[in-house]
């Protein structure tokens, strides 16, 4: 009888991992965690993990555990959608976050799509396309489309530069570099026609010497010049050009959340630019101030470009799933869609028609700043993404 | 103005000849095209990396990544090479490439698999001004540091005995054999010297252009470029070759730009259709 009761027992024990396990929310997670954009998704990777972690000692959502298993995906399509489909087949995630750059976010949205698995686009992919004529049901994007950011950048230096004549650009030549540029210098000469573009310069992506193309870009005296190189291809770019004397000779600007990478990178190697970025960290909101302590903790580096959205989707998710009361993929669509959830930067809308967060934007300049070893962006204009989205309508989203 | 753009190309092409005149002696004397030059240059950034931290010093460094870089080839060559030089050419070849694959994995297993940046050296983080322009200061280093390079080896291979026996074993293996040269020797120390010359590549471009895994691949293809138009054996050759490639993407940049990855192989081509030893190469293979 004994033994009997022992089998039970045994039994009971053995299956209980398993009954646990069922309860356990899990969240795939994809960044950059090798090669030139490593720079900023092993910090990415980091904030998704602290945010987790808080969450867990919160309580959980509904009760459960929440689990986070992070993987690299290279900033290349292929890398991330294999990793994204071994997430969801192999290791049964519940929900996929992350990819660093447009291509492998566009890979992971595809995947999440096909295996029908809420996707919350959190890296910094901001092609169009993912919240326009891509957008499909299971995929959200917390961090900013494009747009947002240069229809900012241009309304802010058609008005803060009255003298400037001439623009250039320097930008990596594939879709985001063009989409970013063509966007900007439209939005530009909408506002002010009397401006001249006199360079576009793109750089192969790949290459890691730039010093041609700073050349090659001086050569053509712009005024001001817009580039949106990001993570550690935006550091490295600095730095080359620094001894070439761009920004003495023209006002750079380092777009949609590339200066807080290059200042928390370079310290005080960092030179005069202007910039926009998703997220103040030095806003005094609860949530703000639980992440820089943690970040800076972890990091010794305040949360630079989407660190802020990578932190909050998790909690962004946890917001949904409680809302739900489940974690069933319909009722979280439906729980997201609409809705307004609390983040770092304050309250934010994740818009119907087209799965897209209306966040933040900041614009300033870098100085230095006394109380820390790195400068930081100051003047700060604050622009509600939302007034500078374009509507649903326009986007080409249709949400199957 | 152009003066940018010449100065740029005429430091790339003081890297590229740092390498390609490593290769070019390689092959000169050895018989040997060592594919594996881009790894070393390659361990060269990244030896470079490691002893700035560890020294506190870059120029120290400078001084010690190529010589640590040269004692590994040597190595290599003594324990693995040399017993394929009467072997036909695709064991060599073989080998070569096998090293390739491991030390890039090897790299990423010492050093992870993030950029490494290496910091200039204090007296040359700034700028020059030369006729109103702005020039990186480290770049004039470079740019100076080739034709320093290149006059050490015109002295070396024309006026010391070791030099003129190194060009005598190229010419005839079996005759400088029979005349008591030590030939084994000499390819040994031909292999270290052209590895020494690569890891220096590696040690001046690494505060330029970081260290990373793969960088060796990337500038092998360019100089094999240069070797082909300069003219595979010949050291002036691969000065020539180097000056032309390097100028050739300075100015492609600013002429060309949606083109200028595709104008050293068109080069290439050239040359291949027009000279094929080289401007400067021997006559056959």
């Amino acid at each position: 009888m004994f033994k009997r009761i022992f089998l039970v027992l045994a039994l009971i024990v053995l299956l209980s991992p398993q009954v646990f396990a069922a309860d356990t929310v899990k969240i795939g997670c994809l960044y950059a965690l090798s090669g030139p954009f490593g720079v900023l998704g092993v910090d990415l990777a980091k904030a998704a993990k602290i945010a987790v972690d808080q969450i867990n000692e919160d309580g959980g959502i509904l009760g459960r555990k929440v689990e986070i298993l992070i993987r690299d995906d290279e900033t290349s399509p292929s890398t991330a959608a294999r990793a994204a489909r071994k997430l969801v087949l192999e290791d049964k995630v519940n929900f996929l976050v992350g990819a660093n750059g447009s291509p492998a976010g566009m890979s992971v949205a595809e995947v999440a799509n096909r295996f029908k698995t809420i996707y919350l686009s959190s890296g910094g992919a901001m092609t169009e396309a993912m919240t326009g004529k891509d957008c499909n049901r299971y995929t959200f994007r917390i961090n900013h489309s494009g747009v947002q950011f240069y229809r900012s950048d241009a309304a802010y230096v058609a008005s803060a530069f009255p003298d400037i004549k001439t623009v250039g650009g320097i930008n990596p030549d594939y879709s985001y570099g063009h989409e970013m540029w063509d966007g900007f210098t439209k939005e530009l000469l909408r506002r002010r026609p009397d401006i001249k573009i006199v360079g576009d310069v793109f750089v192969p992506m790949n290459e890691k010497d730039y010093t041609n193309y700073i050349a090659t870009l001086i050569d053509k005296k712009p005024d001001l010049v817009y580039c949106v190189f990001w993570s550690g291809e935006g550091v490295a770019f600095v730095k080359q050009a620094k001894p070439y004397g761009l920004f003495d000779k023209t006002k750079f600007f380092l777009a949609a959340a590339s200066i807080g990478t290059s200042m928390t990178s370079l310290g005080n190697e960092m030179v005069r630019m202007w910039g926009s970025e998703p997220h103040n960290w030095e806003l005094d909101t609860p949530m703000n101030k639980r992440l820089v302590a943690a970040f800076m903790k972890e990091t010794g580096k305040p949360p630079h470009a989407f660190v802020a959205q990578a932190y909050a989707t998790p909690f962004i998710l946890k917001q949904a799933i409680e809302k739900a009361k489940s974690p069933d993929p319909d009722k979280v669509i439906a729980a997201l869609e609409g809705s307004t959830f609390d983040t770092p930067w304050g309250k934010t809308l994740i818009r119907e028609g087209d799965h897209q967060a209306m966040g933040k934007v900041f614009v300033g300049v870098a100085k230095p700043n006394p109380k820390y070893s790195f400068w930081t962006l100051q003047d700060l204009k604050t622009i509600n993404a939302e007034s500078v989205t374009p509507d649903v309508s326009q986007t080409g989203c249709v949400m199957k | 103005m152009i003066l940018i753009q010449f100065l740029n190309g005429l430091s790339a092409a003081m890297l590229l000849f740092l390498l390609a005149s490593g290769l070019t002696l390689i092959f000169g004397v050895l018989g040997v095209i060592n594919f594996a030059h881009g790894s070393l240059y390659m361990l060269g950034a990244y030896f470079s990396y490691s002893l700035v931290l560890f020294f506190g010093n870059y120029w120290l460094s400078l001084l010690v990544a190529p010589v640590v870089v040269a004692i590994f080839a040597g190595l290599i060559e003594l324990a693995f090479l040399r017993r394929l030089y009467l072997r036909a050419h695709e064991f060599q070849l073989l080998l070569l490439y096998s090293f390739v694959l491991i030390l890039d994995d090897v790299v990423k297993a010492l050093w992870g698999t993030e950029l490494k940046l290496v910091p200039k050296p204090e007296a040359l983080a700034g700028s020059v001004e030369i006729l109103g322009r702005t020039f990186p200061a480290y770049t004039m280093l470079i740019i100076v540091l080739g034709p320093a390079v290149a006059l050490v080896l015109w002295y070396i291979l024309n006026r010391t005995r070791i030099g003129k026996q190194v060009v005598a074993a190229s010419l005839d293996r079996e005759a400088a054999n029979a005349l008591g040269m030590n030939v084994p020797f000499l390819f040994t120390a031909v292999f270290v010297f052209g590895a020494w010359l690569g890891g220096l590549g590696g040690a001046v471009a690494a505060p330029l252009r970081a260290a990373s895994p793969g960088m060796g691949m990337e500038i092998m293809i360019m100089s094999f470029a240069v070797v082909i138009v300069g003219g595979l054996g010949n050291i002036w050759g691969a000065l020539i070759g180097s000056l032309v490639i390097g100028e050739v993407l300075a100015f492609g940049t600013l002429i060309v730009p949606k083109m200028v990855v595709l104008l050293p192989f068109a080069f290439m081509i050239l040359i291949f259709l027009w000279k094929p030893q080289g401007l400067l190469g021997k006559g056959g293979g």
